[in-house]
């Protein structure tokens, strides 16, 4: 997507709302913002945003009811603003229609990334892509092929379905849940060892050190993103 | 002599080493020569070889006294300036900095000029004595605040300067300076006493001879009291009672209702002439009914109560026996009641308190008129007819006469009648009093008519046969008497056996019970062996309301719940079979140290009758240690309370300490590197400039980290951890908390080893990841610039183990167990050396919840801190069928 996406920041702190506005300025994105949940809704259905950052604690109505409220009429992007240490506050979020979270305090380079990997997603007007790449990693989808530095990657089946997974939704996480009930079953969704352990193996073949893992990002009681390495 | 008195005295005298020892001059008024005195004893000590300073002494410019002070040291006094005003107070610090053997301090009661240390000198004294130097000092009896209003009363003069008593009560000696009132009087007329001019009118007032006498009687009194004192306490250290030197009281009380009244009155006697006291009561075996033996124990009750001690003893003679007791405990003043109404009293001559006043000698006898009262109704006597008894009276006296007409061609006539006499005995030991008589009246008859001549014929023809009949019935009656009386008394003491027995057996079970639950348990234990009746215990809960403590839960009716609110707040018995709201089904007994009852006892008689009064004696004994164990029991809870939330005030204020000083630390770092920008952005180089702002932003992920800490040590305080456990594997772990620490660690040359096939961990995996933040950050902070940290994870027994090392300071061997305990890390905080601050207390929640431990031991090659997580390892899960 093209740099001057619109996006709306709904934060009650002015503080976050301006570092955040000049930063996502001299990005080249435009930027509206709102203080309260009924001024964000009001905002997203008056100015049509690309992508709407939803902060949860917000006076005037719960960060989910928000999201709720927006899912009914949108499907934008949404990014939600959490606080560290409540995973079931971020799960939910998830499960309720949003698409990505930061958790605050956070640092700009994750957000802006994130903000563009969600913009990416924005219509895929003919199909799936053919192919993802993270650096040396080439996912091929028609071909169903992983390459690291052209070099083919052996994957079981159960391997490569979760690896496409998270590569069709390049630096988007992608709940524990949600892995177990595609790739395993709706009766799975409990069995996040079977997740660890091919998760392990995964990593094992990419060829990555599982304590500073290069692609597949752990994203501690949520699920998992896959990302392109750090220059 | 209770061994815990004995310890108590030798303990206080334990307490004492290691304090310097009081030694008080005590004048009845100035100038009777305390300080005169106390310097002739200090210079004593100063011959001896004590070294001796003189901290303060007030000479009033007389010549022997100010002549004795030049012969010893003397420590400067401190001058300081208080509006305008020139005043000298002694040298306090000097005195503890020269730390003499022995200080001199006069006028204990003085209050210091404004700015000392102290508001009084008798609290600089204080702190002399805890530095280990003794004091002699003076002080004249005026200022004692017990004796204030005395004083004022005597002289007509407050005096304002007070000391608290126990400063004076905690002396080691006390000497009485006296001098008769005359003589002082002359030498204040002969100027001698110092008197400041302008106190002169009131002063003058103050020292009239009959003031002057009685302040002398209150200082020797006091002193009396003092000496009173030591002396008991030194009996008390040898194990023995301190000789009654003043002797001691004894109220001789028996059932009747002048008992409590006669208890209250010997405890006021007894408290105004401080004498010890008893509470006597001899039995002598005389029925007595169940209201008298009521009102005994309640007298008793009474007497323990208001600390009188309780005698009980078995003899036949009431009077002598007293008098015997008085002898043996040395008691001068006995005290009773009269014991036989007037009427009585004229018939049958005086009671007790006659013949005590006629045989006693050198008693003090002091008699109690009775009050006037309206004459309590009279219980009826229940007179239990046991038709079985008069019945085998019949049987035995049919058989004597059968046995008798048997060897009545053997036997004389006289020693016929000892068949009958063995019939009534017989009788006597079998059943009581009553069909004793009847068969010594009926065996009387049968004599007659049988054996008598003429036979078969009531008539009496013989004048010796008259004798012989007459003695016959005397002994009858006699022996019958004998025996039922016999009788009665192995019935008392076998109840009293049972009794004894039933409350030892309780007693041992109420002792090892350490909480008010356990006591309640221990009693229904006891009590459910109890077949005739069913028992409960009541106690009041937080609303209020009686609830069922022990026992199966019962449905009370309205009138049983009426009778237990009413037991309970009067402390008395009520309920079936009282007088109180009979009407229920339960008898209610309150069970009460104090005034205050601690719980209900509740009896219901399965057969629907009262209570009988051998029962209901036992219950009321057994309510004895009942109540004092629950007394005891809530004690201790309140103990424990009082030593938790103490403890959680203690963690409180250390970790308020802590917080502010750790949150302001970053605070300080970041504010000053953006001021620094603000106000001299220009002039700053760029790089200079990128790295104050590099630095802010690391300030402020510390910031974040410690505030997370302190959000989890809350939830860890509150118990509100709840683990939300999931498969986890541990590299992953590993990998956010390096993550998160990458600018901490960056200076630093880390060494991870990491296996690449580990197990996995069923956890909380934000906790572990904070704990293994906190002791990576912890042995960061520590290390020494491009040190080397290594990080190892491994896997031992059923356990995974995280090992950070460090090569800092490390943590001495003595401090490797308190570095988790959150007194010791919020006490120091930040600023303590490694191993502090409050990121380690958290691990030890975090790993604690989870079940794991954490160990502390060596760094790297020896020296530093290696600090190892321990996670136990679940059983792990079954591995998916692999497909491909």
């Amino acid at each position: 997507m093209s740099q001057s996406a619109t996006l709306l920041v709904i934060d009650d702190e002015p503080q976050i709302r301006k570092f955040l506005r000049i930063s996502l300025a001299s990005q080249g994105y435009k930027v509206l913002e709102a203080a309260t949940g009924e001024e964000g809704l009001a905002q997203a259905a008056l100015g049509k945003p690309d992508l709407v950052v939803l902060d949860l604690g917000l006076p005037d109505m719960d960060g989910q009811q928000v999201l709720r409220e927006l899912r009914e009429w949108s499907a934008v992007p949404v990014m939600v603003l959490s606080v560290r240490a409540s995973e079931v506050q971020k799960v939910d979020a998830l499960d309720g229609g949003a698409n990505d979270y930061v958790t605050k305090p956070f640092g700009i380079q994750e957000f802006l990334a994130r903000v563009r990997a969600l913009l990416r997603q924005v219509p895929q007007a003919g199909g799936s892509e053919v192919a993802a790449s993270f650096g040396p990693l080439t996912v091929d989808f028609a071909f169903r092929r992983v390459t690291i530095d052209g070099v083919e990657v052996a994957l079981t089946r159960k391997e490569y379905a979760l690896l496409a997974l998270l590569a069709g939704h390049p630096g988007r996480v992608i709940t524990q849940q949600q892995l177990l009930k595609d790739i395993w079953g709706p009766t799975h969704v409990e069995d996040t060892h079977y997740l660890r352990i091919v998760v392990g193996h995964l990593r094992q073949k990419l060829g990555d050190d599982p304590t500073a893992p290069r692609f597949i990002i752990t994203e501690a009681g949520v699920g998992y993103r896959l990302v392109a390495p750090a220059a | 002599m209770s061994d815990s008195a004995r310890a108590d005295a030798l303990l206080a005298n334990l307490a004492r080493t290691g304090r310097g020892r009081l030694k008080v001059f005590l004048g009845a008024a100035p100038g009777v020569g305390k300080t005169f005195a106390m310097l002739q004893a200090a210079h004593a000590q100063q011959r001896q070889g004590v070294q001796v300073l003189a901290g303060v002494v007030e000479t009033h410019g007389r010549a022997e006294t100010e002549a004795l002070l030049a012969g010893l040291q003397q420590q400067p006094l401190l001058r300081s300036q208080y509006r305008g005003v020139t005043l000298e107070e002694m040298d306090l610090d000097g005195l503890l900095q020269a730390s003499p053997a022995l200080a001199l301090v006069d006028e204990l009661a003085h209050t210091n000029a404004p700015g000392s240390r102290h508001a009084k000198r008798w609290q600089d004294v204080q702190e002399l004595l805890a530095a280990g130097i003794d004091v002699y000092t003076t002080v004249n009896v005026q200022h004692l605040e017990s004796l204030n209003d005395k004083v004022r009363d005597i002289t007509g003069v407050q005096v304002r300067e007070t000391l608290p008593d126990w400063v004076l009560q905690e002396a080691f000696e006390l000497v009485l300076i006296d001098l008769p009132p005359r003589e002082l009087l002359e030498r204040l007329r002969e100027g001698k006493v110092y008197v400041p001019e302008q106190a002169r009118a009131a002063i003058d007032a103050y020292f009239s001879q009959t003031n002057l006498t009685a302040l002398r009687e209150l200082a020797m009194q006091t002193a009396a009291a003092q000496v009173d004192a030591d002396l008991a306490h030194g009996y008390r250290q040898r194990g023995q009672e301190a000789p009654a030197l003043r002797g001691r009281l004894l109220v001789g009380v028996d059932g009747d209702d002048q008992a409590e009244r006669l208890v209250r009155h010997a405890s006021r006697v007894a408290q105004r002439r401080h004498l010890p006291w008893s509470l006597v009561h001899v039995d002598n075996g005389r029925l007595r009914d169940e209201t008298a033996r009521h009102r005994l124990q309640a007298a008793q009750q009474l007497a323990e109560r208001l600390g009188g001690e309780v005698v009980l003893l078995r003899a036949g003679e009431v009077a002598r026996t007293l008098i015997q007791h008085a002898a043996e405990r040395r008691a001068s003043l006995v005290l009773v009641g009269q014991s036989r109404d007037r009427l009585r009293r004229r018939l049958f001559g005086a009671g007790v308190a006659a013949r005590l006043l006629r045989e006693s000698h050198g008693l003090e006898i002091n008699v109690l008129d009775r009050d006037v009262q309206p004459p309590a109704p009279r219980s009826a006597v229940r007179r239990v007819w046991v038709w079985r008894h008069y019945l085998l009276a019949l049987l035995a006296t049919v058989m004597a006469a059968g046995l008798a007409w048997a060897v009545s061609s053997v036997l004389a006539l006289p020693n016929i009648s000892l068949v009958f006499l063995a019939a009534v005995l017989l009788v006597a030991v079998r059943s009581s009093l009553g069909p004793a008589l009847a068969c010594a009246a009926l065996s009387f008859l049968t004599y007659d008519f049988l054996f008598i001549p003429p036979n078969f014929s009531f008539s009496i023809q013989r004048e010796e046969d008259v004798l012989t009949l007459v003695f016959f019935l005397l002994m009858a009656a006699l022996t019958g008497n004998l025996a039922a009386r016999q009788r009665r008394q192995l019935q008392a003491l076998r109840e009293t056996q049972a009794q004894t027995s039933q409350l030892l057996d309780l007693s041992r079970r109420l002792t090892v019970a350490t909480d008010r639950q356990a006591v309640f348990n221990a009693a229904g234990q006891h009590l459910d062996g109890w077949q005739d009746m069913q028992v409960c215990l009541l106690e009041r809960n937080a609303e209020g309301q009686l609830e069922v403590a022990s026992g199966e839960a019962h449905a009370f009716s309205d009138t049983e719940r009426a009778a237990a609110d009413w037991a309970w707040q009067h402390g008395q018995a009520a309920g079936h079979g009282s007088d109180t709201l009979p009407n229920g089904r339960w008898w209610w007994w309150p069970l009460a140290v104090d005034e205050q009852p601690l719980a209900l006892l509740g009896v219901r008689p399965r057969n629907g009758q009262p209570l009988s009064d051998p029962r209901r004696r036992l219950l009321t004994a057994l309510g004895q240690p009942l109540a004092q164990a629950l007394a005891r029991a809530r004690l201790a809870e309140q103990l424990e309370a009082a030593r938790l939330h103490g403890e959680t005030e203690q963690l409180r204020s250390a970790l308020l300490a802590s917080v502010s000083h750790d949150l302001r630390t970053p605070l300080t770092a970041m504010r000053g590197s953006i001021d620094s920008l603000l106000a001299l952005g220009e002039a700053i180089p760029a790089e200079d400039r990128r790295e104050l702002l590099e630095g802010t932003r690391n300030e402020a992920e510390r910031l974040d980290r410690y505030i997370q800490n302190l959000l989890d040590m809350t939830r860890l305080g509150h118990g509100g951890l709840k683990l939300a456990r999931d498969w986890v594997a541990p590299a992953d772990i590993v990998g956010s908390a390096l993550n998160r620490l990458r600018v901490v660690l960056a200076p630093l040359r880390v060494h991870t080893d990491v296996p690449a096939e580990l197990p996995l961990l069923f956890v909380h995996a934000a906790l572990i990841e904070q704990a293994l933040v906190n002791v990576l950050e912890n042995a960061a902070r520590f290390s020494p610039t491009q040190g080397r940290l290594e990080l190892q994870v491994a896997v031992q027994d059923d356990q995974l183990r995280f090992t950070v090392r460090d090569q800092g300071p490390g943590i001495p061997v003595a401090d490797r167990e308190k570095i988790f305990d959150m007194f010791y890390t919020a006490a120091r905080g930040d600023r303590g050396g490694q191993g502090t601050g409050l990121g380690l207390a958290i691990c030890q929640g975090m790993i604690g919840a989870h079940g794991g431990q954490i160990l502390v031991g060596e760094g790297i090659d020896g020296q530093g801190t290696g600090i190892t997580l321990c996670l136990p390892l679940p059983p792990q899960p079954e591995a998916e069928s692999e497909t491909p």
